[in-house]
């Protein structure tokens, strides 16, 4: 009789199965592991860098407004924040770049 | 009728079961309806799909088994590695969640529940709180240190700490902003192209005939729509996959 580890080798089904499942194996061995491409298109770069930037201007501002409200300090804080706003904004967006580049090297685009 | 009807008419929320308790306003509405349908056909489709869970999966039973290996394999294990396995249930609904929103939202006559920034930023708000949760409770106060960078000279500090902090504020805006936009543009795009098409028909003439060109922008349209709202549910599930990868691991890669 055929040793079969996951036993059950009388049951015809079963060794169908596990033979299918051989045949699968072999199949997959030959190629390297297909991975669905990645939608990853240019408008949606677009807007992901867009809304990254505008985001970071916008909690800037805010940060600011709070900032003046509480302290009494009118312009100087909407001044300093949204300055602060703008480069968390260019800072937010190459990192994003960095990111999507680093999404692209591993899908070996 | 079409001269009445602004683009924008089909953003509106309207009550559908007027309710009010202690004075707050918790009215059914049309989005809450949306809302509804998109859960109830998002748990439909995956249950019913894989109800008979075949060894060799059927059509529905594939689709199923597609989406749900994209999010966690290639999306989840991708970013996160083993750590990610417990959180891939709240991404993996996150995105179902999504999905049917935006789908359902292509229905002629339906309403876009994502098109609304409420909606979106409620949605971003949580994986900002659920990020704060994991970063205190695996690093404690050692998770501030995802405000500094590492490798940089300490005079820059005062500087590149605001930066870093007004940055990670902006998460959640700019994750609900985007989806929302998209959805919003989209949609009002869809409608001013097919208020075009009325518009000209009813010219008479030569623009009757050339009322053809606003009708096939609308149906490119349209496919490009079925593309964003599965791009948009996947980018929102992706975005909260790294966001939250920062909290388990902050700076190590």
């Amino acid at each position: 009789m055929v040793t079969n580890q996951t036993g059950d080798s009388d049951d015809p089904d079963k060794r169908h199965l596990d033979d299918l499942g051989r045949r699968i194996d072999a199949v997959r061995a030959l190629r390297p592991e297909a991975k669905p491409a990645q939608p990853s298109g240019r408008l949606n770069v677009v807007y992901r860098l867009s809304t990254e930037f505008v985001a970071a201007v916008f909690v800037g501002l805010a940060l600011g407004w709070g900032f003046d409200y509480v302290t009494g300090l009118k312009p100087l804080g909407i001044i300093a924040f949204s300055m602060l706003g703008i480069a968390a904004a260019f800072y937010s967006v190459v990192r994003a770049m960095r990111q999507l580049n680093a999404e692209q090297d591993k899908e070996g685009i | 009728m079409a001269a009445g009807h602004s683009p924008m008419a089909q953003f509106e929320v309207h009550r559908l079961i007027p309710l009010e308790i202690g004075g707050v306003d918790i009215s059914f509405t049309n989005a809450s309806l949306w809302m509804a349908l998109a859960v109830a056909a998002g748990c439909t489709f995956l249950v019913a799909s894989v109800r008979r869970d075949g060894i060799i999966p059927g059509r529905m039973q594939s689709v199923v088994e597609l989406m749900y290996d994209f999010i966690e394999r290639q999306t989840v294990f991708n970013v996160m590695g083993e750590s990610g396995k417990k959180f891939f249930p709240f991404i993996f609904s996150l995105f179902i969640f999504i999905f049917f929103t935006n789908f359902l939202g292509l229905i002629p006559y339906s309403f876009t529940v994502t098109s609304h920034i409420i909606v979106t930023f409620a949605m971003a708000l949580s994986v900002f709180v659920l990020v704060l949760i994991v970063g205190f409770w695996t690093h404690g106060l050692h998770f501030f240190s995802l405000f500094v960078p590492s490798g940089a000279p300490l005079w820059i500090m005062p500087l590149i700490v605001p930066i870093e902090i007004i940055s990670f504020l902006s998460r959640p805006i700019s994750l609900s902003v985007r989806l929302a936009a998209n959805m919003l543009a989209g949609h009002t795009m869809l409608k001013v192209f097919a208020g075009f098409i009325v518009t000209m028909l009813g010219a008479g003439g030569v623009l009757s005939v050339l009322s053809i060109a606003p009708l096939l922008a609308g149906v490119a349209v349209t496919a490009l729509e079925v593309l964003v709202a599965a791009i948009q549910a996947w980018v929102f599930a992706l975005l909260t996959c790294i966001y939250l990868n920062e909290a388990v691991h902050l700076h190590e890669h």
